[in-house]
């Protein structure tokens, strides 16, 4: 690998430098946009998620059917595929989206986003408070937005280095192996009580939602399913397992692309700390990034590949963000800003080389540069 | 695609209908499936299927219905909930069931289509028959302490009509001579809805009279007909529904009498603030739940009217992102700050923090 820390921070196009009156001009186009989109909402997404709905719920059934009833490799591995994809659909296209509230305003109960539950351990009451609450509000603000990093790698010159990130690559590997989990306990803050500044009872409290979850999507995927196929169980219980995998790897290279590509920009506490509302969407812009590929990459990404759109207007129903992604790309053009999109792959080797390039002390190069010729 | 109605009230989650268990528990893809044989068929719920459509007036069907079996019944006078899904959204109007209670399952709602793009329009301009419809069950008391004896007086203007014709058609199942005089204003003779439901009761029972008063013709109702038409009207135990000026007139009118303690209305309209109201009027937010109610200025944040009033809504980000302060408005007119939509819709989620109240407001908090 030829990459050192200097070229890298060489590549990253500068953050955009809007006067206020170009801020407010930002704010209102995008303002006007997301109105635009609120008005055409109705029949065809609602269409839309229910037959997401749909999809997830057959493959689910078809995957797990074969998983019980098939024999031989060919079912095994056709039954994982789908339990696999049915995971994927519902966690990313349904589950997300629909805690987001994208769907709220079709006052459907099952698809209401404060009592939605998804196929995964992460409890939705946690996710809802550290990536609707936290995450969504303070999208890459080193120290606020606990989603950067999760807490466990180096991402940019400017967190703190220790010897400790020497391993992050390691630790990489295991939190993507283990992805589900790793979102499970996230908004349970374990770091602070190891470092003693949580009392035990908040721990404990913070713990149960989490252990509930995980108790029952353990039995569900280990222990009920496996009994209900007799002596098949240990095609089941090796094809949940390997499932869950599939999804843990494919959910997490896609989150992984949302902030921490090499373009992703971060922000410090006190520079936003009297953000008005188009600073807040310029954030939203210059700190996500987008995938680009077809419709069912897309749909396997639950649109998270339209990062940008989706941080910029939250609770827009997802397959909106590709219908407006060329006018949001447009307005990004005529303001300066760097609409960040690229291939899969390009995108995520420039997450994976992040991770590799800051697991070494890299120097904030910017900061100096800005003080030496301010 | 309207699904059965949901109670405005959450109900508790029981561990076996827990989203873990699916797709063993799956209540929406069990009745997918068995609605593709029986489309008004549902696990739980009242669905009803339209056997048959009666155009009353230009304006005005009925609507023949057939519920499911969790269809518990109801009395003459009540009205339900109906849900249809109008652009993907569902929404919920009321309406009187304006039939008696007859064969189980049967109910029939009247339904006059309301200027505009909305719920009423939207049936008239979809619904055929056999197509389906979600219910709620029969709700309200209109009549429920209708004395066993004694003379009666049913008196109702415009759309009105609905429950009054459900009470005669009670009254005459019930086989009672009684002296009753049924009192309706309409615009005109080609205006009257439920014309046949309405000559079959008066034909079937000797004690019915029946009196229709044309206002394009004879003028508005007033005092002075009235009393010549049913000049014992205050000794008499009276049903009264029409609109809201229509209603606040008898009001007044029973008040005089000093009779207010023989009548009943039924009111369908919700009293809102005009649109183009002052900008800063105070309105009163009731937290159903918590029995607790605070004012809010129009323009300012629900969320901080009500920690403003002691209360501790559960919330978030404030900023209209992340939906922890979501909440169902029961009923009234709110605004959305972010966007200056106005929302008259009941049943409704809205977010505390970006919506302001434009008239009194019930939440399901």
């Amino acid at each position: 690998m030829n990459t050192t820390t200097k070229s890298l921070t060489h590549r990253i196009p500068a953050r955009a430098d809007l006067d206020r009156d170009q801020i407010l001009g930002l704010q209102n186009e995008l303002d006007a946009l997301r109105r635009e989109v609120i008005e055409q909402r109705g029949a065809q997404d609602a269409r839309h998620i229910r037959l997401m709905v749909r999809n997830a719920r057959n493959a689910a059934i078809g995957g797990r059917a074969l998983l019980m009833f098939g024999w031989g490799p060919f079912s095994w591995i056709a039954g994982v595929m789908a339990l696999a994809l049915a995971k994927i659909l519902e966690n990313m296209e349904v589950g997300h989206n629909v805690m987001h509230g994208q769907y709220d305003w079709m006052n459907d109960p099952t698809l209401d986003s404060q009592t939605y539950d998804w196929d995964i351990v992460c409890a939705a009451d946690h996710w809802r408070h550290s990536h609707n609450v936290e995450h969504h509000n303070y999208t890459n603000i080193l120290g606020k937005d606990h989603d950067y990093g999760y807490g466990m790698l180096r991402l940019s010159e400017q967190q703190r280095w220790s010897p400790g990130a020497l391993l992050q690559p390691f630790w990489y590997l295991l939190l993507a192996i283990n992805f589900q989990w790793g979102v499970a306990v996230h908004d349970i803050k374990i770091g602070r009580f190891v470092k003693g500044r949580m009392p035990r009872a908040e721990f404990r409290e913070r713990m149960q939602p989490f252990l509930r979850k995980a108790s029952r999507q353990l039995f569900k995927d280990y222990v009920l399913f496996p009994a209900l196929a007799f002596w098949q169980w240990p095609r089941v219980l090796l094809g949940n397992l390997v499932a869950n995998l599939i999804r843990n790897l494919w959910t997490n290279a896609i989150i992984f692309c949302g902030h921490f590509t090499e373009h992703a920009h971060t922000y410090s506490r006190t520079e936003t700390a009297n953000e008005t509302r188009g600073d807040w969407y310029l954030r939203q812009i210059q700190g996500s990034s987008n995938l680009e590929g077809g419709r069912w990459f897309h749909l396997l990404t639950g649109h998270l590949s339209h990062q940008i759109e989706h941080h910029l207007f939250p609770d827009l129903p997802a397959p909106r963000y590709a219908e407006i992604a060329p006018r949001v790309r447009a307005i990004c053009q005529r303001y300066g800003i760097h609409y960040n999109s690229g291939g899969f792959w390009t995108q995520y080797i420039g997450v994976l080389r992040r991770i590799l390039v800051h697991a070494w002390p890299t120097r904030p190069r910017r900061l100096i540069a800005a003080s030496e010729t301010g | 695609m309207p699904a059965t109605v949901n109670s405005p009230v959450r109900s508790r989650r029981r561990w076996y209908q827990s989203s873990w268990l699916r797709p063993f528990n799956d209540r929406n893809a069990l009745d997918e499936l068995v609605q593709r044989l029986r489309p008004q068929a549902a696990l739980s719920g009242v669905r009803a299927r339209i056997e048959g459509i009666i155009e009353e007036t230009a304006d005005t069907r009925t609507y023949l219905l057939r519920a499911n079996r969790h269809w518990r019944g109801h009395r003459a006078g009540q009205h339900v909930l109906v849900e249809v899904e109008v652009a993907g959204r569902r929404l919920q109007r009321c309406f009187s069931l304006s039939a008696a209670p007859g064969r189980r399952g049967r109910v029939q709602i009247t339904v006059k289509r309301q200027p505009g793009q909305g719920v009423s329009a939207w049936m008239h301009e979809r619904l055929g028959p056999g197509d389906t419809l979600g219910l709620g069950q029969a709700l309200g008391s209109f009549g429920a302490n209708l004395p066993d004896s004694g003379p009666l007086l049913l008196l109702s203007a415009g759309s009105g009509i609905t429950p009054m014709i459900a009470h005669l058609q009670a009254l005459v199942a019930a086989g009672t001579a009684r002296d009753v005089v049924f009192v309706h204003s309409c615009r005109s003779r080609d205006q009257l809805i439920l014309a046949e439901a309405l000559n079959a009761a008066a034909a079937a029972a000797t004690g019915i009279r029946v009196v229709l008063h044309y206002s394009a013709e004879q003028g508005r109702l007033d005092a002075g007909t009235l009393r010549q038409h049913v000049p014992d009207l205050a000794s008499r135990y009276t049903l009264a529904c029409g609109p809201r000026d229509f209603n606040a007139w008898v009001e007044s009118l029973y008040g005089a009498e000093g009779a207010l303690s023989r009548i009943e209305f039924e009111r369908f309209a919700v009293p809102l603030a005009k649109p183009g109201a002052a900008a800063t009027t105070q309105q009163t937010v009731t937290f159903k739940k918590a029995e607790h109610s605070f004012t809010a200025a129009t323009g300012q944040s629900l969320l901080s009217a009500a920690e403003a009033a002691g209360l501790s809504p559960r919330h978030g980000c404030r900023i209209g992102i992340c939906r922890s302060c979501q909440c169902r408005k029961l009923s009234g007119r709110s605004e959305n700050l972010l966007t200056g939509e106005i929302c008259d819709e009941p049943g409704q989620l809205i977010q505390l923090c970006i919506s302001s109240a434009r008239s009194p407001l019930l939440l399901d908090l």
